[in-house]
């Protein structure tokens, strides 16, 4: 009787833990676009859940901030993003466990090849377009830079990269500020090619984060899952197609990552103008 | 294609509105689908900046209020910011989770389609914004887009913009309909157009106004192209018309159109290219033809005055004129003037006629040289049927001519070196045939008296010798003769089973000399009388018996005859001769045949002979029809074959006239005990026909027991023929049998022998049998044997005395006597021919030439005359003829040539002159032996019985001019005059001899008016002369009246006849003619 009772309660024990296995989400900024961001990250995320055995899901934004809000409101527990190296975010408890590799970028601001304008002075006063406020590397870093400057400029956001670049090709801003790495990716993919009137000190891309709610032994189970997955060769291939699929360079991959890799973040924010902070 | 065709509606009409519609409807669709897209990207997008706008108003005012924590505020203004916006829900998140949210409390007006909401919703994203105050985060702003609201005012544009299309579709369809009905339906009006046009109604204009600008130019083209058709119609239908009568005309003439004309102008076609392909073909051959007989002929035209209208080539060129010298000029240009005008004549006389001329002649070249040609002269007919032009096609045959001419000369003088060298070969044969008749003839007369034994020897060695040399000498003539195609064969009616039997019983003699047996087997389905040459049938049957004779040692040879095939008129005679001799090899066996070879060369030196003897027979049964093989064993025996083909003489039956029928022995019974099956068959079938019942026995046994029938003491058969070697029993033992069981009294018993041995004779006596026979009897001789055994004995005969035993001997001695005249010139054939006549106990009288024969022929009654062909004064033909005219019509006496000449133009000569038969010299006792018999038992044809009165005598002048007019025009006129002044005189002779009675004068001189008479034809007048030549003591007055009355008619009957024109010496050239003067 006593082993059947035990054996009962073995049962629930396990229905109740498999009920209790957590659904982790996760938003990478958008980079691209909806569309190609799905494209690049679910397969990642299924390829991670699997190895990881902890059920991640993709939450996704239409533009990059939105990743950014869906922190703020507690809607997500691990994210692809740079957004929270601001002291004020900083607080907010988050840890840098990985990053993509290359990830070396450079803030950029950039015309058509065949603009007129070729220094940043003759940007004056001119549109010019960006991903959107959030954006660091994109947003923040060259428009800090302008403002150092003091060539002031109307300020554009496209509400992702994609969209800032097709608003100068359109006409409707004189130049884009972007990072480096989605220009050379913007040329190859739509055949656009920049006249490139500044670039920044370098700095890592994206920072794979996770809430300070998720519990280590899951951290680390995804960030192995993150970090070993160019040593499967599965995994390897994933990782392949998927950058294929959005124009990055083929045999990026994930390694582990801390905060030191992103000290210059902080120092940006150290001496950034308050509207950029 | 065929797809789409049965899509597509049939209609014009219907096909332009389909098209219209469909147009309408793609266009259409394509702007409502473009109007569709742009609308749902400017509604998103309308959506999305309108949000940005107000997400950017209430984060301000929501900022503010987070940075101070009026929650009330933010809750006031989310609702204002909802309300009356493209938003369903606005929230307010902190950063510790709270959240403020406030929802649009209207349902939405309109509810979209599902698919619409989606695809909608999918393009709407909750727009965050992160609410930052002074660089510090209080929260999230979402706001969340009214899907329904943003989808239903889409849904309900676009079922505006759809119901607009809709209807501007149905309105530009009606509009399209009305002028489209009425356009393009006047194409459809167009069957009345053609149904106008048929009835001669022209409304082309009329309806060429109303139809579209674009069709207008195709009507125009249409009813030209419509009136265009309709006159080249109406052209065609009258050329039709035409080429109907045309054809109507034409086709009776010919057949395979039945001269029926269809309708349909297709069939037409066709039979006119038939027509014209046929003469166009006709054409090509009659130009071909032309061609080809211009190359060949020479060929003019002429009018029906002889005018040349045509000449070709070679007719100019073979007459060395030119062709317009002949053209124009009459045909008789060329005349030669060879030919008489009687010939050209009948040339125009054919060819005016119509008909056509064939014929050669001679023209003139214009050189004058002449050119024969062959030519067919055709007369054409014009168009109104009568003879317009003639035609003449010619061959040159000049070098033909040429070489006839030097043909004919050459002909001619190989005809008279061939006429020199038969009468050469007639002569030699005649001069060495008569010595060699000499030397057989005494030879054996000496034989037949008694000599020492070395003197016989010597003179059958010179009988031998000759024999031989007469043999070789026929052979080498007969191949001569055949070699030079000079042999013919005859084809007369002879006994074909008699003709075999016969030769083989002198063959028997010579075989049976050799210790051979020869047996002959005729099969019952040979037919009695046939018509071919019996000499070469005999000559083939003794030459291969001779053969089989010569090489045959011991053992038997048979010969059988059996019809191979026959129909009505033919017969194929089978005969073959088998020995038991040396035999043939194989390879011999095909050069047996040929000339000069035997089976070997040793054959020859072994036993003699030219080597021709089968290659005579080979030739001699080719002329017959048939063929000669043999079949041959080393050490076995050879059989030799051959067929002839005889024809069935008509009218003779096959079995009774087989036999010679003088005597029937009506239901006698008769036993014929024989152990050959074959000669038992051939001797009951004699016997059957003549009327015995006949029983057959193949052993003495049997043959016994066949007599034991009857009681003792007696035999149920009256004759007996008993083979001497029967089986089992033999002959003799057999009639020792019944002598000894008391049968033998009443039944007359014949022995017949193969072989005849001493003492058979005395054996015969012992037994009591009634003849004896050796093998192979005739069935004349049985017959006579039979006639003597059965005849009742003769009441003066001795009483007890046995009966002579009947042998061929006895027959012969009991033969009838007969009164022979003999024309001969030749000593030594004289002597020959009169011993041997008389010492077969025959009367004989000598005529040196044919005058002697003449005059003795009516001294008295001869049963035959044997006429020698060659003799002075007058030769054998000349003197048959005098004879046969001086011989009363009834009476016939057989008339045999003798003749030395191996040519057959002389044998139809004799039987053209009026002899019956014919014997080769030097004579051959047995052939004569057989004519002898053969004549000698017809006992010629007798003159009616000499009765007590002569007959009647019929005078009438009718029947007088009748028999005058009978006879042969010339006849008369040449003898007539002479027959006039003789025939009165020999009367009164008759009549003198009469009154003085003196006899001889009267039988001369009667014989001479009968002579006269049968000279005349007038045989009751013969036969009443003949009377008193028989008669010369009955004769009386009355016989002598109605003699010269008759006289007196003839003689003025042949005065009125006109005289010939021939001269008076010629009758004296023609003397013996008259009977008159004849004796």
């Amino acid at each position: 009787m006593i082993h059947r009772v035990m054996f009962g309660l073995a049962v629930l024990c396990s229905v109740f833990a498999a009920h209790a296995q957590p659904v982790y989400r996760f938003s990478p900024v958008n980079q691209w676009d909806i569309n190609k961001t799905v494209a690049y990250w679910n397969p990642i995320i299924n390829y991670v859940s699997e190895k990881s055995g902890l059920q991640l899901e993709l939450k996704i934004g239409r533009t990059s901030a939105d990743t950014t809000a869906y922190v703020l409101a507690q809607e997500v527990e691990f994210v692809f993003s740079n957004h929270l190296f601001s002291p004020e975010r900083r607080r907010l408890g988050w840890k840098v466990f990985g990053r993509r590799q290359p990830s070396e970028i450079r803030g950029a601001i950039a015309v058509p090849v065949d603009s007129p304008i070729t220094t940043l002075e003759e940007l004056r006063d001119q549109e010019v377009a960006f991903a959107g406020p959030e954006a660091f590397i994109g947003y923040k870093v060259p428009y800090a830079h302008l403002l150092s400057k003091g060539i002031d400029v109307k300020v554009v956001f496209g509400g992702n990269q994609n969209a800032a670049f097709a608003q100068m090709f359109a006409g409707r801003a004189k130049a884009v500020g972007s990072n480096s790495f989605l220009i050379d990716a913007y040329t190859v993919k739509e055949h656009k090619n920049f006249r490139v009137l500044w670039t920044s000190e370098p700095y890592h891309d994206l920072a794979l984060m996770a809430s300070s709610k998720v519990p280590d032994k899951d951290l680390k189970a995804i960030a192995d899952a993150f970090t070993s997955m160019h040593q499967d060769p599965r995994g390897r291939e994933i990782l392949h197609r998927a950058s294929m699929e959005v124009g990055i360079a083929a045999d990026s991959y994930f390694i582990p990552a801390t905060e030191a890799d992103f000290a210059n973040y902080r120092r940006f924010y150290d001496s950034a103008p308050a509207l950029l902070r | 294609m065929s797809l789409m065709n049965r899509l597509l509606p049939k209609s014009l009409v219907a096909r332009v509105y389909a098209l219209t519609l469909l147009t309408l409807l793609l266009f259409v669709s394509l702007g409502l689908g473009v109007f569709y897209r742009y609308q749902f990207r400017g509604n998103i997008q309308d959506a999305q900046d309108s949000a940005t706008m107000m997400v950017e108003v209430v984060a301000q005012v929501i900022g503010e209020s987070a940075a101070i924590g009026d929650y009330d505020t933010i809750k006031r203004t989310l609702d204002n910011a909802v309300l009356r916006s493209p938003f369903e829900s606005g929230a307010f998140i902190d950063l510790q989770g709270g959240t403020i949210r406030t929802l649009k409390s209207q349902p939405p007006d309109r509810v979209p389609p599902q698919w619409l909401r989606q695809e909608v919703a999918e393009q709407l994203y909750d727009v965050n914004r992160n609410i930052v105050v002074g660089g510090v985060d209080f929260g999230v702003l979402r706001l969340t887009f009214d899907v329904d609201e943003i989808a239903g005012e889409l849904w309900e544009l676009f079922r505006a913009a759809l119901a607009l299309a809709a209807a501007s579709v149905a309105g530009g369809l009606l509009l399209i309909w009305l002028p489209l009905k009425r356009w393009l339906g006047t194409l459809e009006r167009v069957q009345s157009f053609e149904r106008d046009q048929a009835q001669g109604v022209d409304s082309s204009a009329e309806l060429i106004d109303e139809v579209p600008a674009e069709f207008r130019h195709m009507f125009e083209v249409l009813a030209d192209t419509s009136n265009t058709l309709r006159k080249e119609l109406a052209t065609r239908e009258k050329a039709m018309t035409s080429l109907r009568s045309l054809l109507e005309s034409i086709l009776p003439a010919n057949p395979s159109a039945n001269g029926n004309v269809p309708d349909d102008i297709e069939a037409v076609s066709v039979l006119i290219r038939d027509l014209v392909t046929e003469r166009e073909a006709s054409r090509r051959a009659l130009d071909n033809q032309k061609f080809a007989l211009d190359q060949h002929a020479i060929v003019s035209i002429t009018d029906r005055t002889g005018r040349i209208t045509y000449a070709n080539d070679r007719f100019c060129e073979i007459s060395g004129y030119s062709r317009e010298e002949l053209l124009g000029t009459n045909h008789r240009l060329v005349n030669s003037g060879y030919h008489p005008p009687q010939f050209f004549a009948d040339l125009w006389r054919t060819i005016l006629s119509g008909r056509v001329w064939h014929g050669e002649i001679k023209n003139r070249a214009k050189d004058g040289s002449a050119f024969w040609v062959n030519a067919t002269i055709v007369p054409l007919a014009g168009a109104d049927s009568t003879l317009s032009q003639f035609i003449a096609i010619r061959t040159d045959i000049t070098e033909r001519k040429r070489v006839e001419e030097e043909l004919q000369d050459a002909k001619l003088a190989a005809e008279a070196a061939n006429r020199a060298k038969s009468d050469f070969l007639a002569n030699m044969s005649h001069e060495i045939r008569t010595p060699m008749n000499g030397i057989i003839g005494m030879t054996e007369l000496v034989l037949d008296t008694p000599l020492e034994a070395n003197q016989r020897e010597h003179l059958e060695i010179v009988r031998s010798s000759a024999e031989s040399l007469l043999v070789i000498l026929n052979d080498i003539l007969d191949f001569s003769k055949i070699e030079a195609g000079k042999l013919v064969v005859e084809h007369i009616s002879f006994n074909l089973r008699l003709a075999i039997s016969e030769t083989l019983k002198c063959l028997a003699i010579r075989a049976g000399k050799k210790g051979l047996q020869l047996d002959c087997e005729l099969s019952d389905d040979l037919p009695a009388y046939v018509s071919g040459d019996p000499g070469r049938l005999r000559q083939i049957l003794t030459n291969l018996c001779d053969n089989a004779i010569k090489f045959t040692d011991t053992g038997s040879i048979t010969v059988r005859a059996t019809t191979e095939a026959s129909d009505e008129r033919h017969c194929i005679i089978h005969v073959s001769v088998a020995d038991t001799g040396i035999g043939i090899g194989r390879t011999q066996q095909k050069k047996v045949f040929e000339a000069f070879d035997q089976a070997d060369t040793s054959t020859t030196r072994n036993f003699g002979g030219t080597g021709l003897g089968l290659a005579i027979c080979s030739r001699l049964v080719g002329l017959m029809g048939g063929r000669i093989w043999l079949e041959s064993e080393i050490g076995r025996g050879s059989t030799f074959h051959f067929t002839v083909d005889m024809q069935r003489v008509a009218g003779e039956d096959t079995a009774g006239e087989a036999l010679p029928p003088l005597s029937t022995w009506p239901d006698v019974p008769a036993l014929v005990a024989e152990g050959d099956p074959a000669q038992r068959r051939s001797l009951a079938q004699w016997l059957r026909a003549w009327s015995f019942t006949v029983d057959e026995a193949a052993d003495g046994n049997e043959a016994l027991e066949k007599c034991r029938v009857a009681p003792p003491g007696e035999c149920p058969y009256r004759v007996i023929l008993i083979d001497s070697a029967l089986p089992v029993l033999d002959g003799f033992g057999f009639a020792d049998a019944v002598r000894r069981e008391g049968r033998s009294g009443a039944v007359q018993m014949v022995m017949l022998s193969a072989r005849g041995e001493k003492g058979d004779a005395r054996r015969c006596r012992e037994l009591g049998l009634a003849a004896y026979l050796s093998k192979p009897t005739t069935p004349l001789e049985l017959r006579d044997t039979l006639t003597r055994v059965l005849a009742p004995r003769e009441p003066g005969g001795a009483a007890g005395t046995e009966p002579e035993l009947v042998t061929r001997h006895t027959l012969k001695e009991h033969q009838r006597h007969l009164s022979i005249l003999l024309v001969e010139d030749h000593p030594i054939n004289q002597k020959l021919a009169r011993e041997l006549f008389e010492m077969w106990g025959h009367s004989v009288t000598l005529a040196a030439n044919g005058q002697e024969a003449v005059d003795l022929f009516p001294t008295m009654h001869w049963d035959i005359v044997f006429m020698d062909m060659q003799m002075p004064v007058m030769g054998g033909i000349d003197a048959t003829r005098l004879i046969r005219a001086s011989e009363p019509p009834q009476r016939r006496t057989p008339i045999i040539a003798m003749t030395a000449s191996a040519m057959s133009e002389d044998r139809k000569r004799c039987l053209e002159a009026g002899m019956d038969d014919h014997i080769a010299k030097p004579i051959d006792r047995h052939a004569v032996h057989r004519l002898l018999e053969h004549y000698g038992a017809r006992g010629g044809v007798a003159l009616p019985a000499a009765s007590a009165s002569p007959p009647a005598v019929s005078v009438s002048p009718t029947a007088i001019e009748a028999a005058l007019d009978g006879l042969d025009p010339e006849l008369v006129g040449v003898v007539g005059k002479v027959i006039a002044v003789h025939l009165p005189m020999d009367l009164a002779g008759v009549r003198e001899a009469s009154r003085r009675r003196s006899w001889p004068e009267l039988r001369h001189a009667a014989h001479n008016i009968k002579s006269t008479f049968g000279l005349l034809g007038m045989s009751d007048l013969a036969n009443v002369a003949q009377w008193i030549e028989s008669n010369p003591e009955g004769t009386d007055k009355s016989t002598l009246d109605q003699l010269q009355a008759a006289v007196d008619v003839i003689v003025n009957a042949l005065s009125r006849k006109p005289r010939p024109a021939v001269v008076q010496d010629g009758i004296g050239a023609h003397r013996p003619l008259n009977g008159s003067t004849s004796t």
